[in-house]
């Protein structure tokens, strides 16, 4: 159904960041006029750049609902929504249009980016107050928002991509907004490097798709071309592979997933935002949306599963040895990415999206609450100089316990829902059930352990620092109030899918990946025995892990401070991450550098050579032909008499 | 009679017209022009299209040799100051003379010369009708012209600087 | 006797009507009670009528062409999509004027200014849709004497002065050249309407002389090589409004008349139309490469762009289908408002920046997005237009033409205009590395102040470069 008003929804964002940046411009300006350039922005501008752009978010969730509940009203098999904007380039077979279209997968994506979205600017306005580039942080954010809103809605792959590269490049910005830092720029500039390598993977892929397939860009195409086995098994495999591989580096996943961690060098609240809640999940829906294609192209779902689960494991154990809490809880990113690509892998497309919609919901919760720690704590990271905060930041204190919850799995919470049906249909799928269930599960208790260290040592015991120079304060009411809202959805998430008993988010998607669904798994065969047994093995990992981690580390955070300080052993090798930076910088970045330097000679000596030649002649040559602009009138009328000659000349000469 | 004079016509144009071009002297140079198209008028004459004659001389020697003026005063040429010639100008010269020679050839070449066009001489009404009907759009167009070459004409011939205008400050 | 005017007739009289109108108004008030801002206003009236008065023309033309007085004048949808953009363009150069040109030396020039504005624009509209020889000649007369005389306003600048002057001279002898043509035309072929041109191109050597010296005249309004020399000079020298509705206006209107006057594949083929292109686009960049001006840039630039429609002239000489032709003569008018909304654009905010720095030397533009950027980010996304860079109406533009050329076999000539299009980036990034990368110099203090109601119009043709880059068919809505 043709809806054109759709395109308000990445328009408001949108225009939140045209009146950001121009906000950004005056204030820049009056800095300037003032000759202090570090002075805050000021209070106007900053007030009203915060709730510009909370509330072009928060404006475009409330059209997503409208739009949602279009599409609800619609029957089961109608429900898209498009609004073509026009043709934008039609040239040969390539028909590229400007085009947006709802399906429930989407939909679902559409209201957890506005609506997270919106919680997070909202608290942006406290945790940023004061910052010098206020109005530049909104401004970004907001464009943020609406690429990743062009990413979602695109009909097109190659719109898609364009907002693929969209929230990269916001991505970049915000790592590196504390840019003086040269650590922090660092930082942004690995998480823009390694995500080229994906998107080059990316790129490929969708050019084999265009000419593998039939010629098409369009989502519903290839999916509907892959039904109908239009592709070649081998080029679907290859270019199923190169998609993934863009998947592996935007959401993060082994082998590409080191940028993610050093991604925490940005404002607390982008983490949230972007290496939590939505962008790093683009990959996952990517898959799920070109489901069918997937489903079809053979070897590529188990390759999947196999990197999912993989990394679930790889970055929990790197999570539970971490000192700083914002690293804890990237490596725990990671690590729930790679549990919604296991479920992708063994077909489980429902569970994927459920638990990519609660990690939203808990893991921004977590994000946002280590936020108002940092905040409360004036920048300090290392909980290990933490301790005892529980009475002094009730309200973040009440909300993490929550986020943790969900996160270790705790019966009850979203997490736990999630998460198992993701376990679950593990166990019973097809690409070695067991194993992928075993690696699972040992994922989930080392989550459980490390959620249970966090808490331990950033809230209970002694205080480890000097309450007299460390004025603890619970953060203002913009930052509080998205903390309790996402505190209700982390529970509440989970009505989304409770076993045996409802599971509407199943039936919601089911038209989209229903038909994906079906053709990797089978028929559906009801195994509730197993499910229950597993419902129970799952709970029990979490409770008594989480308990375990709570226990150990508030019994004697100064014993492992100091193990952690001398870090030996297992401990050196987890706390450093396996060392897979100085690995990739020995076998990837010094043979790259050597050839670097190669190329560059060979580039002095001969490209630029050749490129300066060519310069220098073209300079000369302009200066002589320059000389035709003598500047006197009579000269300028003999070129024009010379031309009309050879023209004259020429014409005559044509036509004998 | 008529054939003499037709000829003799034609070279006093010639003539005066070479003298245009060879005068150093900006007013001379003008003055022949009038005695050009003096003779021109002398060659419609003989033609039979007497109105046209008397067109070409109110119209060319009273009209638009004003503009020619105008832009001698802008040029603000003194009599006494005589053109400067350079070699390469007379390439210029060179080539329309080519460019002239050409159309001599292309003009013997063409039999549509003598076909296609040899009007009798309009009767001034047929001329007047045809301006106000089908030529009525150009006609009026016309106008628009003249008067925008007077606006221009009285923009460019004010003396720069100071103010003539009071009632704009 | 009877006028007989028709229907059809007044529809499209009514634009020259409100121009003319207000032209004369402005010359009555003047007379009786001179008042700048009333003579403003009221040629800015006469303008929005004139482009309002556009609309059901283009109504009327959807499905067919229209003509009117006995075959005069002759409308299709590009040439009224182009009147509008030359009206626009007549507009904005009143406004970025208002601050600057009007009221220099006690603002005595306003009612000339505003006068000869109207004018011109009333020739420009002419050209375009002169479908007569007469026609054409008034038109293209009747846009250039005013503009003779506005490029010359600056009376106490001897470069206006010196620019005025050439143009005129080599104006003159252009349309010696067009009379002269049409003269010859009209001989061999007993018919001034266009069909003319292709009788003659076929007929004797008389007729191909004549419509060879109407080319000629064309390129050099157009300004294609080697008749552009004058271009530098004169758009250096005009004040920078002026220069604004030359680039645009008059651009426009002598690129469809050469559209609709020019011999067609018979007698001037792909290849030699795609050659005189090349030469054009390739003196045009070369030339601009190394200026230290950055208006005199941006005038030989436009000499380069000229190479690239006159590609499009070497498609248009290689279709073969009527449908395919008129395309291509879609692609032209796509091309032209793209670049007219462009070098608006780019001029106007140069215009602006002159202002405070005292001129058009790059050296003394030097980082003046620091101090400037609103004006600085207009005139960047100008240079990327008229650069081509993707999401700008200006990379489509380029894009379509070349697709045009490839689509009628010209793949070799495509390859030659694409590497020389990168070319002239060269220049163009030159400019952006000036604005915004280098240290600006001390400023001395000036009396300059922000003229917002300029700065606001100029973002009327940059935004609308976005929007038609990424939004093509916006323009024919």
């Amino acid at each position: 159904m043709e809806t054109p008003w759709l395109w308000l929804i990445p328009l408001l964002p949108f225009l939140g960041t045209l009146l950001n940046a121009l906000l950004h411009a005056g204030v820049l300006r009056r800095r300037q006029q003032e000759r202090d350039l570090m002075a805050p922005a000021v209070a106007v501008p900053e007030r009203l750049a915060g709730w510009i752009g909370t509330g072009a978010v928060a404006l475009s969730f409330l059209v997503a609902v409208a739009a949602f509940l279009r599409l609800k009203a619609l029957p089961v098999d109608e429900r898209v929504l498009t609004a073509t904007l026009a043709p934008w380039i039609q040239a040969g077979s390539l028909d590229l249009s400007w085009t947006l279209s709802i399906d429930p997968l989407n939909a679902a994506m559409m209201l957890v980016v506005t609506g997270v979205g919106a919680l997070i600017h909202l608290y942006s306005i406290g945790y940023m107050h004061g910052d010098k580039g206020f109005c530049k942080y909104f401004s970004y954010l907001n464009l943020f928002v609406g690429m990743m809103l062009m990413l979602i809605l695109s009909e097109s792959l190659l719109g898609l991509f364009l907002g693929w590269e969209g929230v990269g490049l916001c991505s970049y910005l915000l790592i590196g907004f504390w840019y003086e830092d040269g650590e922090k720029a660092d930082a942004a500039r690995k998480a823009f490097i390694v995500n080229r390598i994906g998107d080059f993977g990316f790129l490929i892929g969708m050019f084999l798709l265009y000419w593998g397939g039939g010629g098409s860009l369009n989502m519903s195409d290839i999916n509907a071309a892959a039904s109908q086995g239009a592709f070649s098994e081998g080029l679907a495999t290859l270019a199923g592979l190169c998609l993934f591989l863009g998947c592996c580096g935007k959401s993060a996943q082994i082998p590409l997933y080191v940028w993610l961690p050093d991604a925490m060098a940005g404002p607390t609240p982008v983490s949230a935002l972007i290496h939590a809640a939505t962008m790093v999940t683009s990959g996952i829906y990517l898959v799920a949306r070109l489901g069918d294609f997937f489903a079809f192209a053979p070897g590529v779902l188990p390759v999947i599963a196999c990197v999912g689960a993989a990394t679930a494991l790889f970055a929990a154990t790197i999570g539970i040895a971490q000192r700083d809490i914002k690293k804890v809880l990237a490596y725990s990113t990671v690590s729930q990415l790679g549990y919604m690509f296991l479920g992708l892998g063994v077909g489980a497309f429902t569970g994927a999206v459920f638990h990519l919609i609660t990690h939203a919901f808990f893991k921004a919760l977590l994000f946002l609450g280590a936020g108002s720690v940092i905040h409360a704590m004036h920048h300090q990271q290392d909980m290990f100089k933490m301790g005892g905060l529980r009475d002094r930041i009730p309200i973040t204190y009440k909300t993490m316990l929550i986020g943790a919850f969900a996160l270790a799995g705790v019966p009850l919470f979203s997490g736990f829902f999630s998460k198992d049906l993701i376990l679950f249909e593990t166990a019973t799928g097809h690409t070695s059930p067991w194993l992928l269930w075993l690696v699972g599960a040992g994922g989930a208790a080392l989550t459980a352990t490390y959620t249970g260290r966090l808490l331990a040592l950033t809230f209970y015991g002694e205080a480890r620092f000097d309450p007299q120079k460390t004025k603890v304060h619970e953060s203002p009411r913009t930052m509080t109030l998205p903390l309790m809202v996402l505190a209700v959805l982390s529970i509440a998430g989970g009505l989304l899918g409770i076993p045996f008993i409802m599971h509407p988010l199943a039936d919601w998607l089911d038209p989209v990946v229903g038909q994906a669904t079906l053709e990797v798994r089978g028929e559906h065969h009801p195994a509730h025995g197993l499910e229950i047994a597993l419902l129970l093995v799952g709970s029990a990992i979490a409770i008594g892990f989480l308990s375990f981690g709570l226990r150990h580390y508030r019994r004697s955070p100064e014993e492992q401070r100091s193990r952690a300080d001398q870090a030996t052993g297992l401990l050196r090798w987890l706390a450093n991450a396996w060392f897979v930076d100085a690995l990739y910088a020995l076998l990837v970045t010094t043979p790259l550098k050597i050839l670097a330097i190669l190329s560059a000679t060979v580039d002095v000596f001969f490209v630029d050579g050749t490129v300066n030649w060519v310069a220098r002649r073209s300079r000369a040559t302009g200066n002589d032909v320059r000389r035709m602009q003598s500047g006197g009138a009579n000269d300028y009328a003999l070129w024009f008499s010379l031309g009309a000659v050879v023209i004259v000349v020429g014409l005559l000469a044509g036509t004998r | 009679m008529a054939t003499a004079l037709f000829y003799l016509f034609g070279a006093g144009a010639l003539f005066s017209a070479a003298n245009v071009v060879f005068r150093r002297q900006a007013v001379p140079a003008a003055i022949w022009l009038v005695t050009c198209f003096f003779f021109l008028a002398g060659e419609f004459l003989l033609l039979g299209f007497p109105f046209l004659a008397a067109i070409q001389i109110m119209v060319y020697v009273g009209a638009i040799m004003v503009l020619f003026l105008f832009v001698i005063m802008l040029l603000d040429l003194q009599a006494h100051q005589p053109i400067q010639s350079q070699f390469r100008h007379s390439i210029g010269g060179a080539l329309a003379l080519v460019l002239v020679a050409l159309a001599f050839v292309a003009a013997s070449g063409g039999q549509a010369l003598e076909a296609e066009n040899q009007p009798a001489a309009p009767e001034i009404s047929a001329l007047v009708e045809a301006l106000f009907t089908r030529y009525l759009l150009p006609f009026e167009v016309t106008s628009v012209v003249l008067v925008a070459a007077i606006v221009g004409a009285l923009t460019l011939g004010r003396s720069p600087g100071g103010s003539d205008h009071p009632a704009k400050s | 006797m009877e006028l007989g005017l028709t229907a059809n007739d007044w529809l499209l009289a009514a634009p020259f009507l409100w121009l003319a109108g207000a032209g004369v108004l402005v010359l009555i008030w003047d007379a009786v009670r001179p008042q700048p801002l009333a003579e403003g206003i009221v040629s800015w009236i006469g303008l929005g009528l004139a482009a309002v008065a556009c609309l059901p023309i283009l109504e009327a033309v959807r499905t067919e062409p229209v003509e009117a007085f006995s075959g005069m004048l002759s409308v299709n949808v590009p040439v009224i999509v182009l009147a509008i953009l030359c009206l626009g363009a007549a507009a904005f150069c009143g406004i970025v004027a208002w601050r600057s040109l009007l009221p220099y030396e006690g603002g005595r020039h306003t009612t000339a200014f505003w006068t000869l504005l109207l004018f011109s624009t009333f020739g420009m509209v002419l050209t375009l849709w002169a479908n007569h020889m007469a026609t054409l000649f008034l038109g293209v007369e009747c846009l250039s004497l005013p503009l003779y005389v506005l490029v010359a306003l600056r009376r106490d600048q001897s470069d206006s002065i010196e620019a005025g002057l050439k143009y005129f001279l080599l104006g003159a002898f252009a349309s010696g050249f067009m009379a002269f043509g049409m003269a010859m035309v009209y001989a061999a072929t007993g018919d001034m309407s266009p069909a003319a041109i292709s009788a003659a191109a076929e007929g004797s050597s008389l007729g191909v002389f004549g419509v060879a010296l109407l080319l000629i005249a064309l390129l050099f309004k157009v300004a294609a090589v080697p008749f552009h020399l004058w271009v530098a000079d004169v758009y250096q020298g005009a004040p920078t409004p002026v220069t604004a509705l030359m680039a645009t206006g008059t651009k426009a209107a002598t690129v469809a008349a050469l559209l609709r006057w020019a011999p067609g594949g018979e007698l001037m083929g792909p290849q030699s139309w795609a050659m005189l292109g090349c030469l054009t686009l390739l003196i045009g960049n070369l030339t601009a490469l190394n200026q230290s001006n950055l208006k005199r840039m941006l005038a030989l630039s436009g000499v380069a762009h000229v190479g690239i429609l006159l590609f499009a002239f070497a498609a248009r000489a290689a279709a073969e289908t009527a449908e395919a032709t008129s395309q291509i003569g879609d692609t032209l008018g796509y091309y032209l408002v793209a670049y007219g909304l462009a070098a608006t654009a780019a001029f106007g905010a140069l215009e602006l920046l002159e202002r405070r720095v005292g001129h058009s030397e790059s050296a003394s533009l030097q980082g003046i997005a620091r101090r400037q950027p609103l004006l600085a980010g207009v005139l960047c996304i100008a240079l990327l237009s008229l650069a081509g860079f993707p999401l700008t109406a200006g990379f489509l533009a380029k894009y379509f033409v070349f697709v045009e050329m490839i689509r009628h076999g010209l793949s070799s000539w495509a390859v030659i205009g694409i590497l020389l299009t990168l070319f002239g980036f060269a220049y163009y990034l030159k400019a952006l590395v000036t604005l915004f990368m280098q240290e600006p110099p001390e400023e001395r203090p000036s009396l300059w102040r922000p003229d917002w109601v300029a700065t606001m119009a100029l973002l009327v043709p940059t935004v609308l470069s976005v929007v038609f880059g990424v939004w093509p068919k916006a323009i024919q809505l």
